[in-house]
């Protein structure tokens, strides 16, 4: 064979292959576009049977059980079930008994099948949060799939399944920081069930700086149950890793309590930077003014992101922007800054110029407004 | 020997043309294995479990504006529209000319707020920052003029978020397009530097107060023409790129970068014409000279839209920028061409790019001459010459109909018309349009006083491109 021919035969194969090419693009998508809009019309048609069927309140709907197979159907209850509540979910959930969703649901997540169709099936079961579906959720939480394991997580977290908290937590060693964060996402879910769990899971982990222990900790502070308060702290006490007394001392802040007061105060003179800074900002959360001095002695901090923070915190305290005045009098050049800023964030700087400017000013006015006049000059 | 010396390079340039489409070809195969996964794994649940997010970290979108007043503000308002958790958006006015400012000022309800601004990088004199009180949690900087790269730099020092996009002040944001580009920082915020997004034509669509109602393709041909281009960028090329950590551009249009990165290269280089093919470039670079795990990754269900040039004298413009642009960079970064230190960067993606867009006119144009010569001189055999010229277009024509094909799970050029429209230029483009492209990137390679940087698109304004 010569070169012109092979070109010849090149040039044939091209040539078929974009006729080929050409006729997918003109078969499929109009093909495509005929299933999309069936399938919306579908949608909308069950969204209407669906809901007469919950006004009816006769417990009956004219479906035929095949209704069950079909993916627009699914859709529309899913949708449906997304924004109602009482007992009409409860009468939704009947359907979804009668029509052996789940089960059937549950068969396609275990099936070899594409990707996709798992996918479906694990968000289906994870909307559906229908009990008779946990075992599988729990089997599929090691999937190899890693949203198919995000959405076992999450059907078990809505159907607050106790025996699965163990096994989520198991999991947090080994995940990705987003399947561990939407994991934790989950937990949340089961509100105060799942404090005990996790101060058991953190006091194991904690002094090995497990990578896991930061999220579980600040799940406890989403939780918000005040029990976890004194496992906090004596984690706070014995870890020696700056992530998991980050994560505590922002936690701390979240929770509050009395007993977070003294701990979070200590954090605040910390060596590390970043836990000062943290802590700055837990102060605030705590809301008690007894806090204050601690922030003004933040805002002379060698630490920009300390002073920034305790500024920001200070302005959000009653008394905190006396203090923040005050701060423009300081010899440190670094808290007048910040003090000027965070006064200028929670607006104070234009309030000072329209009292001075209705010759109602104060001299810390003038002072906050002479501040910032210097610091435009010098840019 | 001036004979065997146009065969041997007329022979060459066709060769190169038809390995040039197959280069293309092969990483359009790639994305599209990429993307199929990618779709799955869009469909579900996760922007949902993203917006409602304790993690999803705040955003600061920096456009800068010059002479924008036209669209500005309905710009504005289709960004303040997006759904993300947090963010805020920061204007920097480069010294406009016109009226930018001011209608700023009077949408948004702007006062002048005296706070200290940090110049962590290097800009213009900064003349003023505004806020906005009208519930749009905007800053702006007003500053001396500088360049589109000035100006982002100045938007970034005044970014208060740990994460800015980066974008244009005449661009439509999709409602979904932040969260959908920040789920990849989330997925991994340890080594996420930059996220970059797809950008498609807005010509020929229907825009309503800054707010896109309805796509089209345009019946003009060079809008057409980039249409496809955009296509095979930005569905058949990128995703392939970006699964190798080895994405060489992330446009200037749309790109997520961690504050704290753009500070540690110094910002983007004002005057650079492809500033941000260049802070790509020295991203790459900083973080694997310096030893830091990272990635750059692009996500395709990020999209935003932009207008592009529908006449042949503003495209022209455009693509001398862009090639000059190009030009600049391959002299900065040429320490990084086949140099195996910089990975599938430095062997993959940077030699391909150099190889099939900065060589490209060059080759392509010796082409034009000697092909013919030689065919009259009867040196080249016309039939192979031809069955040669056959393969290469064909390949191209392949690698827009997988575009073409690719793209419509994003269901916005999906009807009869528009899938006609893109055929048909798929063909014509080869007849023509391309080889005008080609005689530009020429005339961008002798230099000369055509090139300006700042401000000289035609644009007539997000709000009025409802009026086509």
């Amino acid at each position: 064979m010569d070169g012109l021919t092979v070109l010849r035969v090149a040039v044939t194969v091209v040539f078929a292959l974009n006729g080929l090419m050409l006729a997918v693009i003109l078969i499929v998508k109009p093909l495509h576009r005929a299933r999309d809009d069936r399938h919306r019309r579908r949608r909308s048609t069950y969204i209407a049977l669906l809901s007469r069927h919950l006004a009816s309140n006769s417990g009956k709907v004219e479906m035929g059980k095949k209704v069950a197979d079909d993916q627009a159907f699914l859709d529309a209850l899913i949708d449906l079930r997304s924004v109602i509540g009482g007992e009409e979910a409860e009468m939704l959930g009947d359907l979804v008994d009668r029509f052996d969703i789940a089960r059937k649901q549950s068969v396609n997540l275990r099936r070899r099948i594409r990707t996709d169709r798992r996918l479906r099936a694990a968000v289906a079961l994870a909307e559906l949060a229908d009990e008779s579906a946990a075992p599988t959720l729990m089997a599929h939480l090691a999937d190899n799939e890693q949203e198919v394991r995000v959405q076992c997580a999450r059907g078990l977290g809505r159907m607050r399944w106790r025996p699965a908290i163990a096994a989520i937590l198991d999991r947090f060693e080994v995940e990705t920081p987003w399947v561990r964060s939407r994991f934790a996402d989950s937990l949340v879910d089961y509100g105060t069930e799942a404090t005990w769990p996790l101060i058991s899971y953190i006091r194991v982990h904690h002094r090995l700086a497990a990578p896991g222990v930061p999220s579980a900790v600040r799940t406890l502070g989403a939780i918000g149950d005040s029990e976890a308060v004194p496992a906090l702290l004596e984690v706070l006490d014995d870890s020696t890793d700056a992530e998991i007394q980050i994560a505590v001392v922002e936690t701390l802040g979240r929770i509050g309590g009395p007993m977070a007061f003294d701990p979070v105060e200590k954090a605040a003179r910390s060596e590390d930077w970043r836990l000062r800074a943290k802590a700055a900002t837990a102060l605030a959360t705590l809301g008690d003014v007894s806090v204050i001095p601690t922030l003004a002695l933040g805002l002379e901090d060698e630490n920009w992101w300390v002073r920034r923070n305790s500024a920001s915190s200070l302005s959000h305290l009653p008394t905190g922007i006396d203090v923040l005045y005050a701060a423009l009098l300081s010899q440190d050049r670094f808290a007048r800054d910040a003090a000027s800023e965070a006064l200028a964030e929670a607006g104070e700087v234009l309030a000072a110029r329209a009292r001075i400017e209705s010759g109602r000013g104060e001299p810390r006015d003038i002072h906050l407004v002479d501040h910032v006049d210097k610091k435009l000059a010098l840019l | 020997m001036i004979a065997v010396a146009i065969q041997i390079v007329g022979y060459a340039a066709v060769s190169y043309y038809a390995l040039m489409n197959l280069y293309i070809l092969g990483l359009s195969i790639h994305s599209a294995l990429v993307l199929r996964r990618n779709h799955h794994l869009q469909r579900f649940g996760r922007v949902r479990e993203m917006l409602s997010s304790r993690l999803a970290p705040p955003v600061s979108i920096v456009l800068p504006a010059y002479n924008e007043a036209a669209g500005i503000v309905d710009a504005i308002r289709s960004m303040s529209i997006v759904e993300y958790p947090r963010f805020e958006i920061v204007v920097a006015n480069d010294g406009s000319s016109d009226d930018t400012l001011e209608a700023l000022v009077e949408a948004f309800q702007l006062e002048l707020v005296r706070i200290p601004y940090r110049d962590e990088l290097s800009t213009k004199p900064m003349r003023a920052i505004y806020r906005g009180r009208s519930g749009v949690d905007i800053t702006v900087v007003d500053k001396e003029n500088g360049g589109r790269a000035d100006a982002l730099n100045a938007g970034i020092n005044a970014a208060r978020y740990p994460y800015v996009l980066c974008t244009d002040a005449d661009v439509v944001l999709d409602a979904q397009c932040l969260v959908r580009a920040m789920q990849r920082v989330v997925e991994d915020r340890e080594r996420t530097v930059g996220v970059g997004g797809n950008i498609r034509p807005l010509n020929g669509s229907t825009v309503e107060l800054g707010h896109l109602i309805s796509t089209s393709v345009p019946r003009g041909m060079i809008a057409r023409m980039q249409i496809l281009e955009y296509l095979r960028t930005f569905i058949c090329s990128r995703p392939g790129w970006s699964e190798w950590n080895g994405l060489p551009n992330v446009s200037g249009a749309f790109g997520i970068w961690r504050r704290s990165a753009v500070l540690a290269v110094g910002g983007f280089s004002p005057g650079h014409m492809g500033e941000d093919m260049d802070l790509t470039l020295r991203m790459h670079r900083f973080h694997i000279d310096n030893d830091i795990p990272y990635r750059i990754v692009y996500e395709p269900s990020a999209v935003i839209w932009t207008e592009v040039p529908e006449s042949a004298r503003v495209l022209r413009r455009q693509r001398i920028r862009w090639h000059r642009g190009l030009m600049q960079i391959v002299a900065d970064f040429k320490s990084m061409l086949l140099n195996p230190r910089y990975g599938r960067v430095g062997m993959v993606t940077w030699p391909g790019y150099f190889l099939f867009e900065y060589l490209a006119p060059i080759i392509e144009f010796v082409g034009y001459i000697v092909v013919p010569t030689g065919i009259i001189l009867n040196l080249l055999s016309p039939r192979a010459i031809i069955a040669m010229i056959a393969i290469a277009f064909g390949v191209g024509m392949l690698n827009s109909f997988i575009a073409i094909l690719l793209d419509e799970p994003y269901g916005y050029a999906n009807s009869g018309t528009d899938t006609t429209r893109l055929v048909v230029i798929a063909l014509a483009e080869n007849f023509g349009l391309h080889q005008m492209t080609v005689l530009w990137r020429i005339r961008a390679l002798l230099g000369g006083r055509s090139v300006k940087v700042w401000g000289n698109m035609e644009r007539r304004g997000v709000a009025s491109l409802s009026e086509t």
